[in-house]
């Protein structure tokens, strides 16, 4: 694609070189949702895994209702416990690795939403950036 | 990560940024200029420019702004295009397309905001790879 954009461009076909630099954007955002895909479903997964774990520990009090809420929940309506929030059962909330999922979750938001990108995406960056996540919100 | 969380922001910082990105990239042009200046048979010319309208200079009432597109040619071939996409990058501090016949090259500066530029060049086939990029990587693509 990138050989007939640029040949649109050296013919002064504007139209068609900004179609085909449209095209190269989409493809951006269909392997961005896609490799953010794995990132959620191993946040979920992590999550689950980590309320089930606390779940069955011997807790006591405030520590103990606060796991037999989010067990019930996770049973009840997995969909009711944020995708944020669980991002935060595995990771610290104040820490940069939070931030990140915090900043690319927006983006696939607004591109599951119908729009694009709010800002600039670098793929070998959020290729790389995903990467790292993936494995630090290990549970 | 960009460093936006660890200095004020506001128009006349996202502004400062607008100023330094246009000067990056000019000065970006130039350098690949320089880089083949020796060869007679190419020629780096400066193309069109594109609006740039990013999510920060919205939200802070800076109007749109145009930065430089470039083309470097062969002969009388356009083997290679030099687009800016944007300034605010996640982990980068903007990102620049190199089309090519071979395919769309990203090249991102990895240094932090108001330093110079580390310009580093992603391939389309590794994007896990990045290298500097400099006259050696851009002749072997060209």
């Amino acid at each position: 694609m990138s050989a007939e954009e640029l040949e649109a461009r050296s013919k002064g076909r504007t139209k068609k070189e900004e179609s085909y630099q449209k095209k190269r954007a989409q493809n951006d955002q269909a392997y961005f949702v896609f490799m953010f895909s794995r990132l959620e479903g191993r946040i979920k997964t992590g999550s689950d895994a980590l309320i089930d774990e606390q779940y069955a520990r011997p807790l006591k009090g405030a520590q103990k209702r606060v796991w037999d809420i989010l067990y019930k929940r996770k049973n009840e309506n997995p969909d009711s416990i944020k995708f944020m929030d669980r991002a935060g059962l595995l990771t610290p909330m104040s820490g940069g690795d939070f931030a990140l999922v915090k900043a690319y979750y927006k983006e696939r938001n607004s591109i599951a939403h119908g729009g694009s990108f709010t800002i600039t995406i670098s793929m070998p960056t959020a290729i790389s950036n995903l990467k790292h996540l993936y494995s630090a919100v290990r549970h | 990560m960009e460093l936006e969380a660890q200095m004020p922001i506001n128009k006349v910082h996202v502004s400062k940024r607008v100023k330094d990105w246009k000067l990056r990239v000019t000065k970006l042009y130039k350098e690949i200029g320089s880089w083949v200046s020796d060869k007679p048979e190419y020629k780096m010319s400066l193309g069109g420019s594109i609006r740039m309208y990013e999510e920060l200079m919205a939200k802070y009432g800076l109007p749109p702004e145009k930065v430089q597109t470039a083309d470097l040619y062969k002969g009388d071939k356009l083997i290679a295009s030099f687009k800016p996409v944007g300034l605010w990058v996640i982990g980068a501090n903007g990102r620049i397309d190199m089309l090519t016949t071979s395919g769309s090259y990203t090249i991102v500066d990895n240094a932090d905001q108001f330093q110079a530029p580390k310009w580093h060049m992603y391939s389309p086939s590794d994007h896990r790879k990045g290298k500097p990029f400099s006259k050696h990587e851009l002749l072997a693509i060209v």
